[in-house]
């Protein structure tokens, strides 16, 4: 056998999945070849590298983070229950013609909604300009610790746990507001917001453009922890926002997640670096326009097909048609909620601070 | 199974978030690790592992026990990590944890305060290896993660992979070869990685 055969089969021959005559070529010619000797080495030796990587603990305030989303999930149901819009509607229609349109309608929705991906290009996690307000850069600033381009960027260890919706596969799996918020008469136009009487019918989203998820951490050194908490829940309480993710502890830093109206997120992450000096700071803004485009051209469809069936419906009773038009009514259901929670996730920002 | 996680299991399909967060408390190294070592960064890791846990509790009243619980959590965890894999290839982003050099190769992020995780990374050994297995392709970087890091069988992987045996062993052979490339060229140039690290 050649060197080259060996080779091929060194990866088989360390599971010990060759065939016995096989292995037995194999450790024979390993013996007496020391270039392939040499490469079974190295292969053994990158495995073993990799083997032995640890096993790796989340950061802290991953649980208490997870449960708080999962809080706000429904119980768990089986499948059937649990299947996507369109996978009801087509279980409920039984005519082969009204599958076969469902079908070609999703298909043509998917086909929209990738367009619409490629030509916006935006829709991820992306960077702004990593230096610090000016305010913040005058207070106890380590310039080094924010510099990207030297490749020293510290996020503090803190992931991002803003994890506002990002997925339109998922909705109510993210966190924030995930009711619809009952508003007051005669406002039934305001984009964004439900007729509580009229279900979901008036729903008026907003405009897609320039809707972007705000997020910033920020490490503070601080000589008292508790009595930074306590300034720390006035400042958020005298910003109008909420506790996002509770206090916890790890290693002698705590974190804390709040999160807090858009219009007061600059003027609140000043006042907390105010709290201690400034050990990090990295603001971050993830687009959620191509997204909410998305989610709305969903609905519009959704709307359309829902006219649709009122109209066969209204010509003729028909059970099938009905029972079409309620998975249709839950459906544009479902999507006016996670339209609302893009909306919602655009107008608060998340502060994750992490006080040392 | 041990018998407690059973129970755990069987209270969460219920609905009972206590016990959920019990098996989540179980199980979120291994999530979490499998999420980083395929991701390469911990911001996501951490993400996609509450994604991978989300799923986890929505789907448990469809874990009928034919396969171990273990293995149908990797499962899980994989394929939203393949998925998010996925997406980014059509849509390239940046990440905010490995801040690529004008060379196009990346840094190894250097904490001044690094949580338990960056300190176990600081063995430089593991740091280039993990730069290894983040400059692979998705596909053998998966497939490596579920063999090496996980013992995962090659049925296992197959079943996950939606492909079959014989793809699976050519491709983890093809992985083992690419990664052995990676780590030995580094350790030739284990002095400028070693700056580059510092």
């Amino acid at each position: 056998m050649r060197c080259q055969d060996i080779l091929k089969m060194l990866s088989s021959y360390l599971d010990g999945v060759l065939e016995p005559s096989d292995r037995e070529a194999v450790k024979i010619h390993l013996a007496c070849c020391p270039a392939c000797r040499a490469e079974w080495e190295e292969l053994t030796l990158s495995i073993s590298l990799l083997q032995e990587l640890p096993e790796l603990a989340p950061p802290a305030g991953f649980r208490a983070g997870l449960m708080d989303k999962i809080d706000k999930l429904p119980a768990p149901v089986k499948a059937p229950q649990n299947k996507r819009w369109f996978e009801r509607v087509s279980e409920v229609s039984k005519s082969k013609w009204y599958q076969t349109a469902a079908v070609a309608a999703v298909m043509a929705m998917t086909l929209g909604l990738t367009s619409l991906l490629e030509k916006d290009g935006s829709n991820q996690f992306m960077p702004v300009d990593p230096r610090p307000e000016k305010e913040i850069a005058q207070v106890g600033e380590r310039p080094e610790k924010n510099d990207p381009i030297n490749g020293v960027v510290n996020p503090g260890g803190e992931q991002s746990t803003d994890t506002g919706p990002t997925n339109t596969e998922s909705p109510g799996v993210t966190p924030g507001k995930t009711v619809i918020e009952p508003v007051q008469p005669g406002k039934l136009s305001e984009p964004g917001k439900v007729d509580k009487d009229r279900g979901f019918e008036s729903f008026v989203p907003q405009p897609s453009e320039g809707m972007v998820a705000s997020s910033a951490a920020l490490r503070l050194i601080v000589q008292d922890s508790n009595t930074a908490l306590k300034s720390l829940g006035s400042i958020t309480q005298n910003n109008g926002g909420s506790v996002y993710s509770p206090y916890s502890e790890n290693n002698g830093s705590g974190q804390i997640s709040i999160k807090v109206p858009l219009t007061n997120y600059k003027s609140t992450v000043n006042e907390l670096q105010k709290l201690g000096d400034v050990d990090g700071y990295l603001p971050t803004e993830r687009d959620l326009s191509s997204q909410h485009k998305q989610a709305k051209d969903i609905l519009e469809q959704l709307k359309a097909k829902k006219a649709d069936l009122e109209s066969k419906l209204a010509q003729e009773e028909n059970e099938e048609v009905e029972a079409q038009l309620g998975a249709v009514n839950s459906s544009v259901a479902e999507q006016v909620n996670t339209i609302k929670q893009l909306e919602d996730r655009s107008v608060y920002g998340i502060i994750i601070i992490t006080l040392i | 199974m041990p018998l407690e996680h059973q129970l755990l299991v069987e209270r969460s399909k219920k609905g009972d978030k206590i016990a959920f967060e019990h098996l989540v408390q179980l199980y979120e190294n291994k999530v979490y690790t499998i999420a980083y070592r395929l991701m390469g960064n911990h911001a996501d890791a951490a993400d996609l592992a509450q994604d991978s846990f989300i799923k986890i509790y929505q789907a448990l009243p469809n874990f009928r026990g034919d396969a171990s619980f273990n293995t149908w959590i990797y499962h899980i965890t994989v394929n939203v990590c393949r998925d998010e894999m996925r997406k980014r290839q059509r849509r390239p982003t940046v990440s905010l944890d490995e801040p690529t050099n004008s060379n196009g190769s990346t840094y190894e992020i250097r904490s001044t305060d690094p949580g338990p995780e960056e300190e176990l990374d600081r063995n430089e050994t593991r740091a280039m290896v993990q730069q290894c297995l983040n400059s692979l392709s998705d596909d053998y970087r998966t497939v490596l993660v579920m063999r090496e890091i996980k013992e995962m069988s090659y049925d296992e992987i197959a079943e996950i992979l939606g492909c079959s045996l014989g793809t699976v062993k050519s491709r983890l052979s093809r992985a083992r070869q690419a990664l052995k490339e990676k780590i030995s060229k580094q350790m030739e140039l284990l002095p400028t990685y070693d700056r580059l690290a510092k």
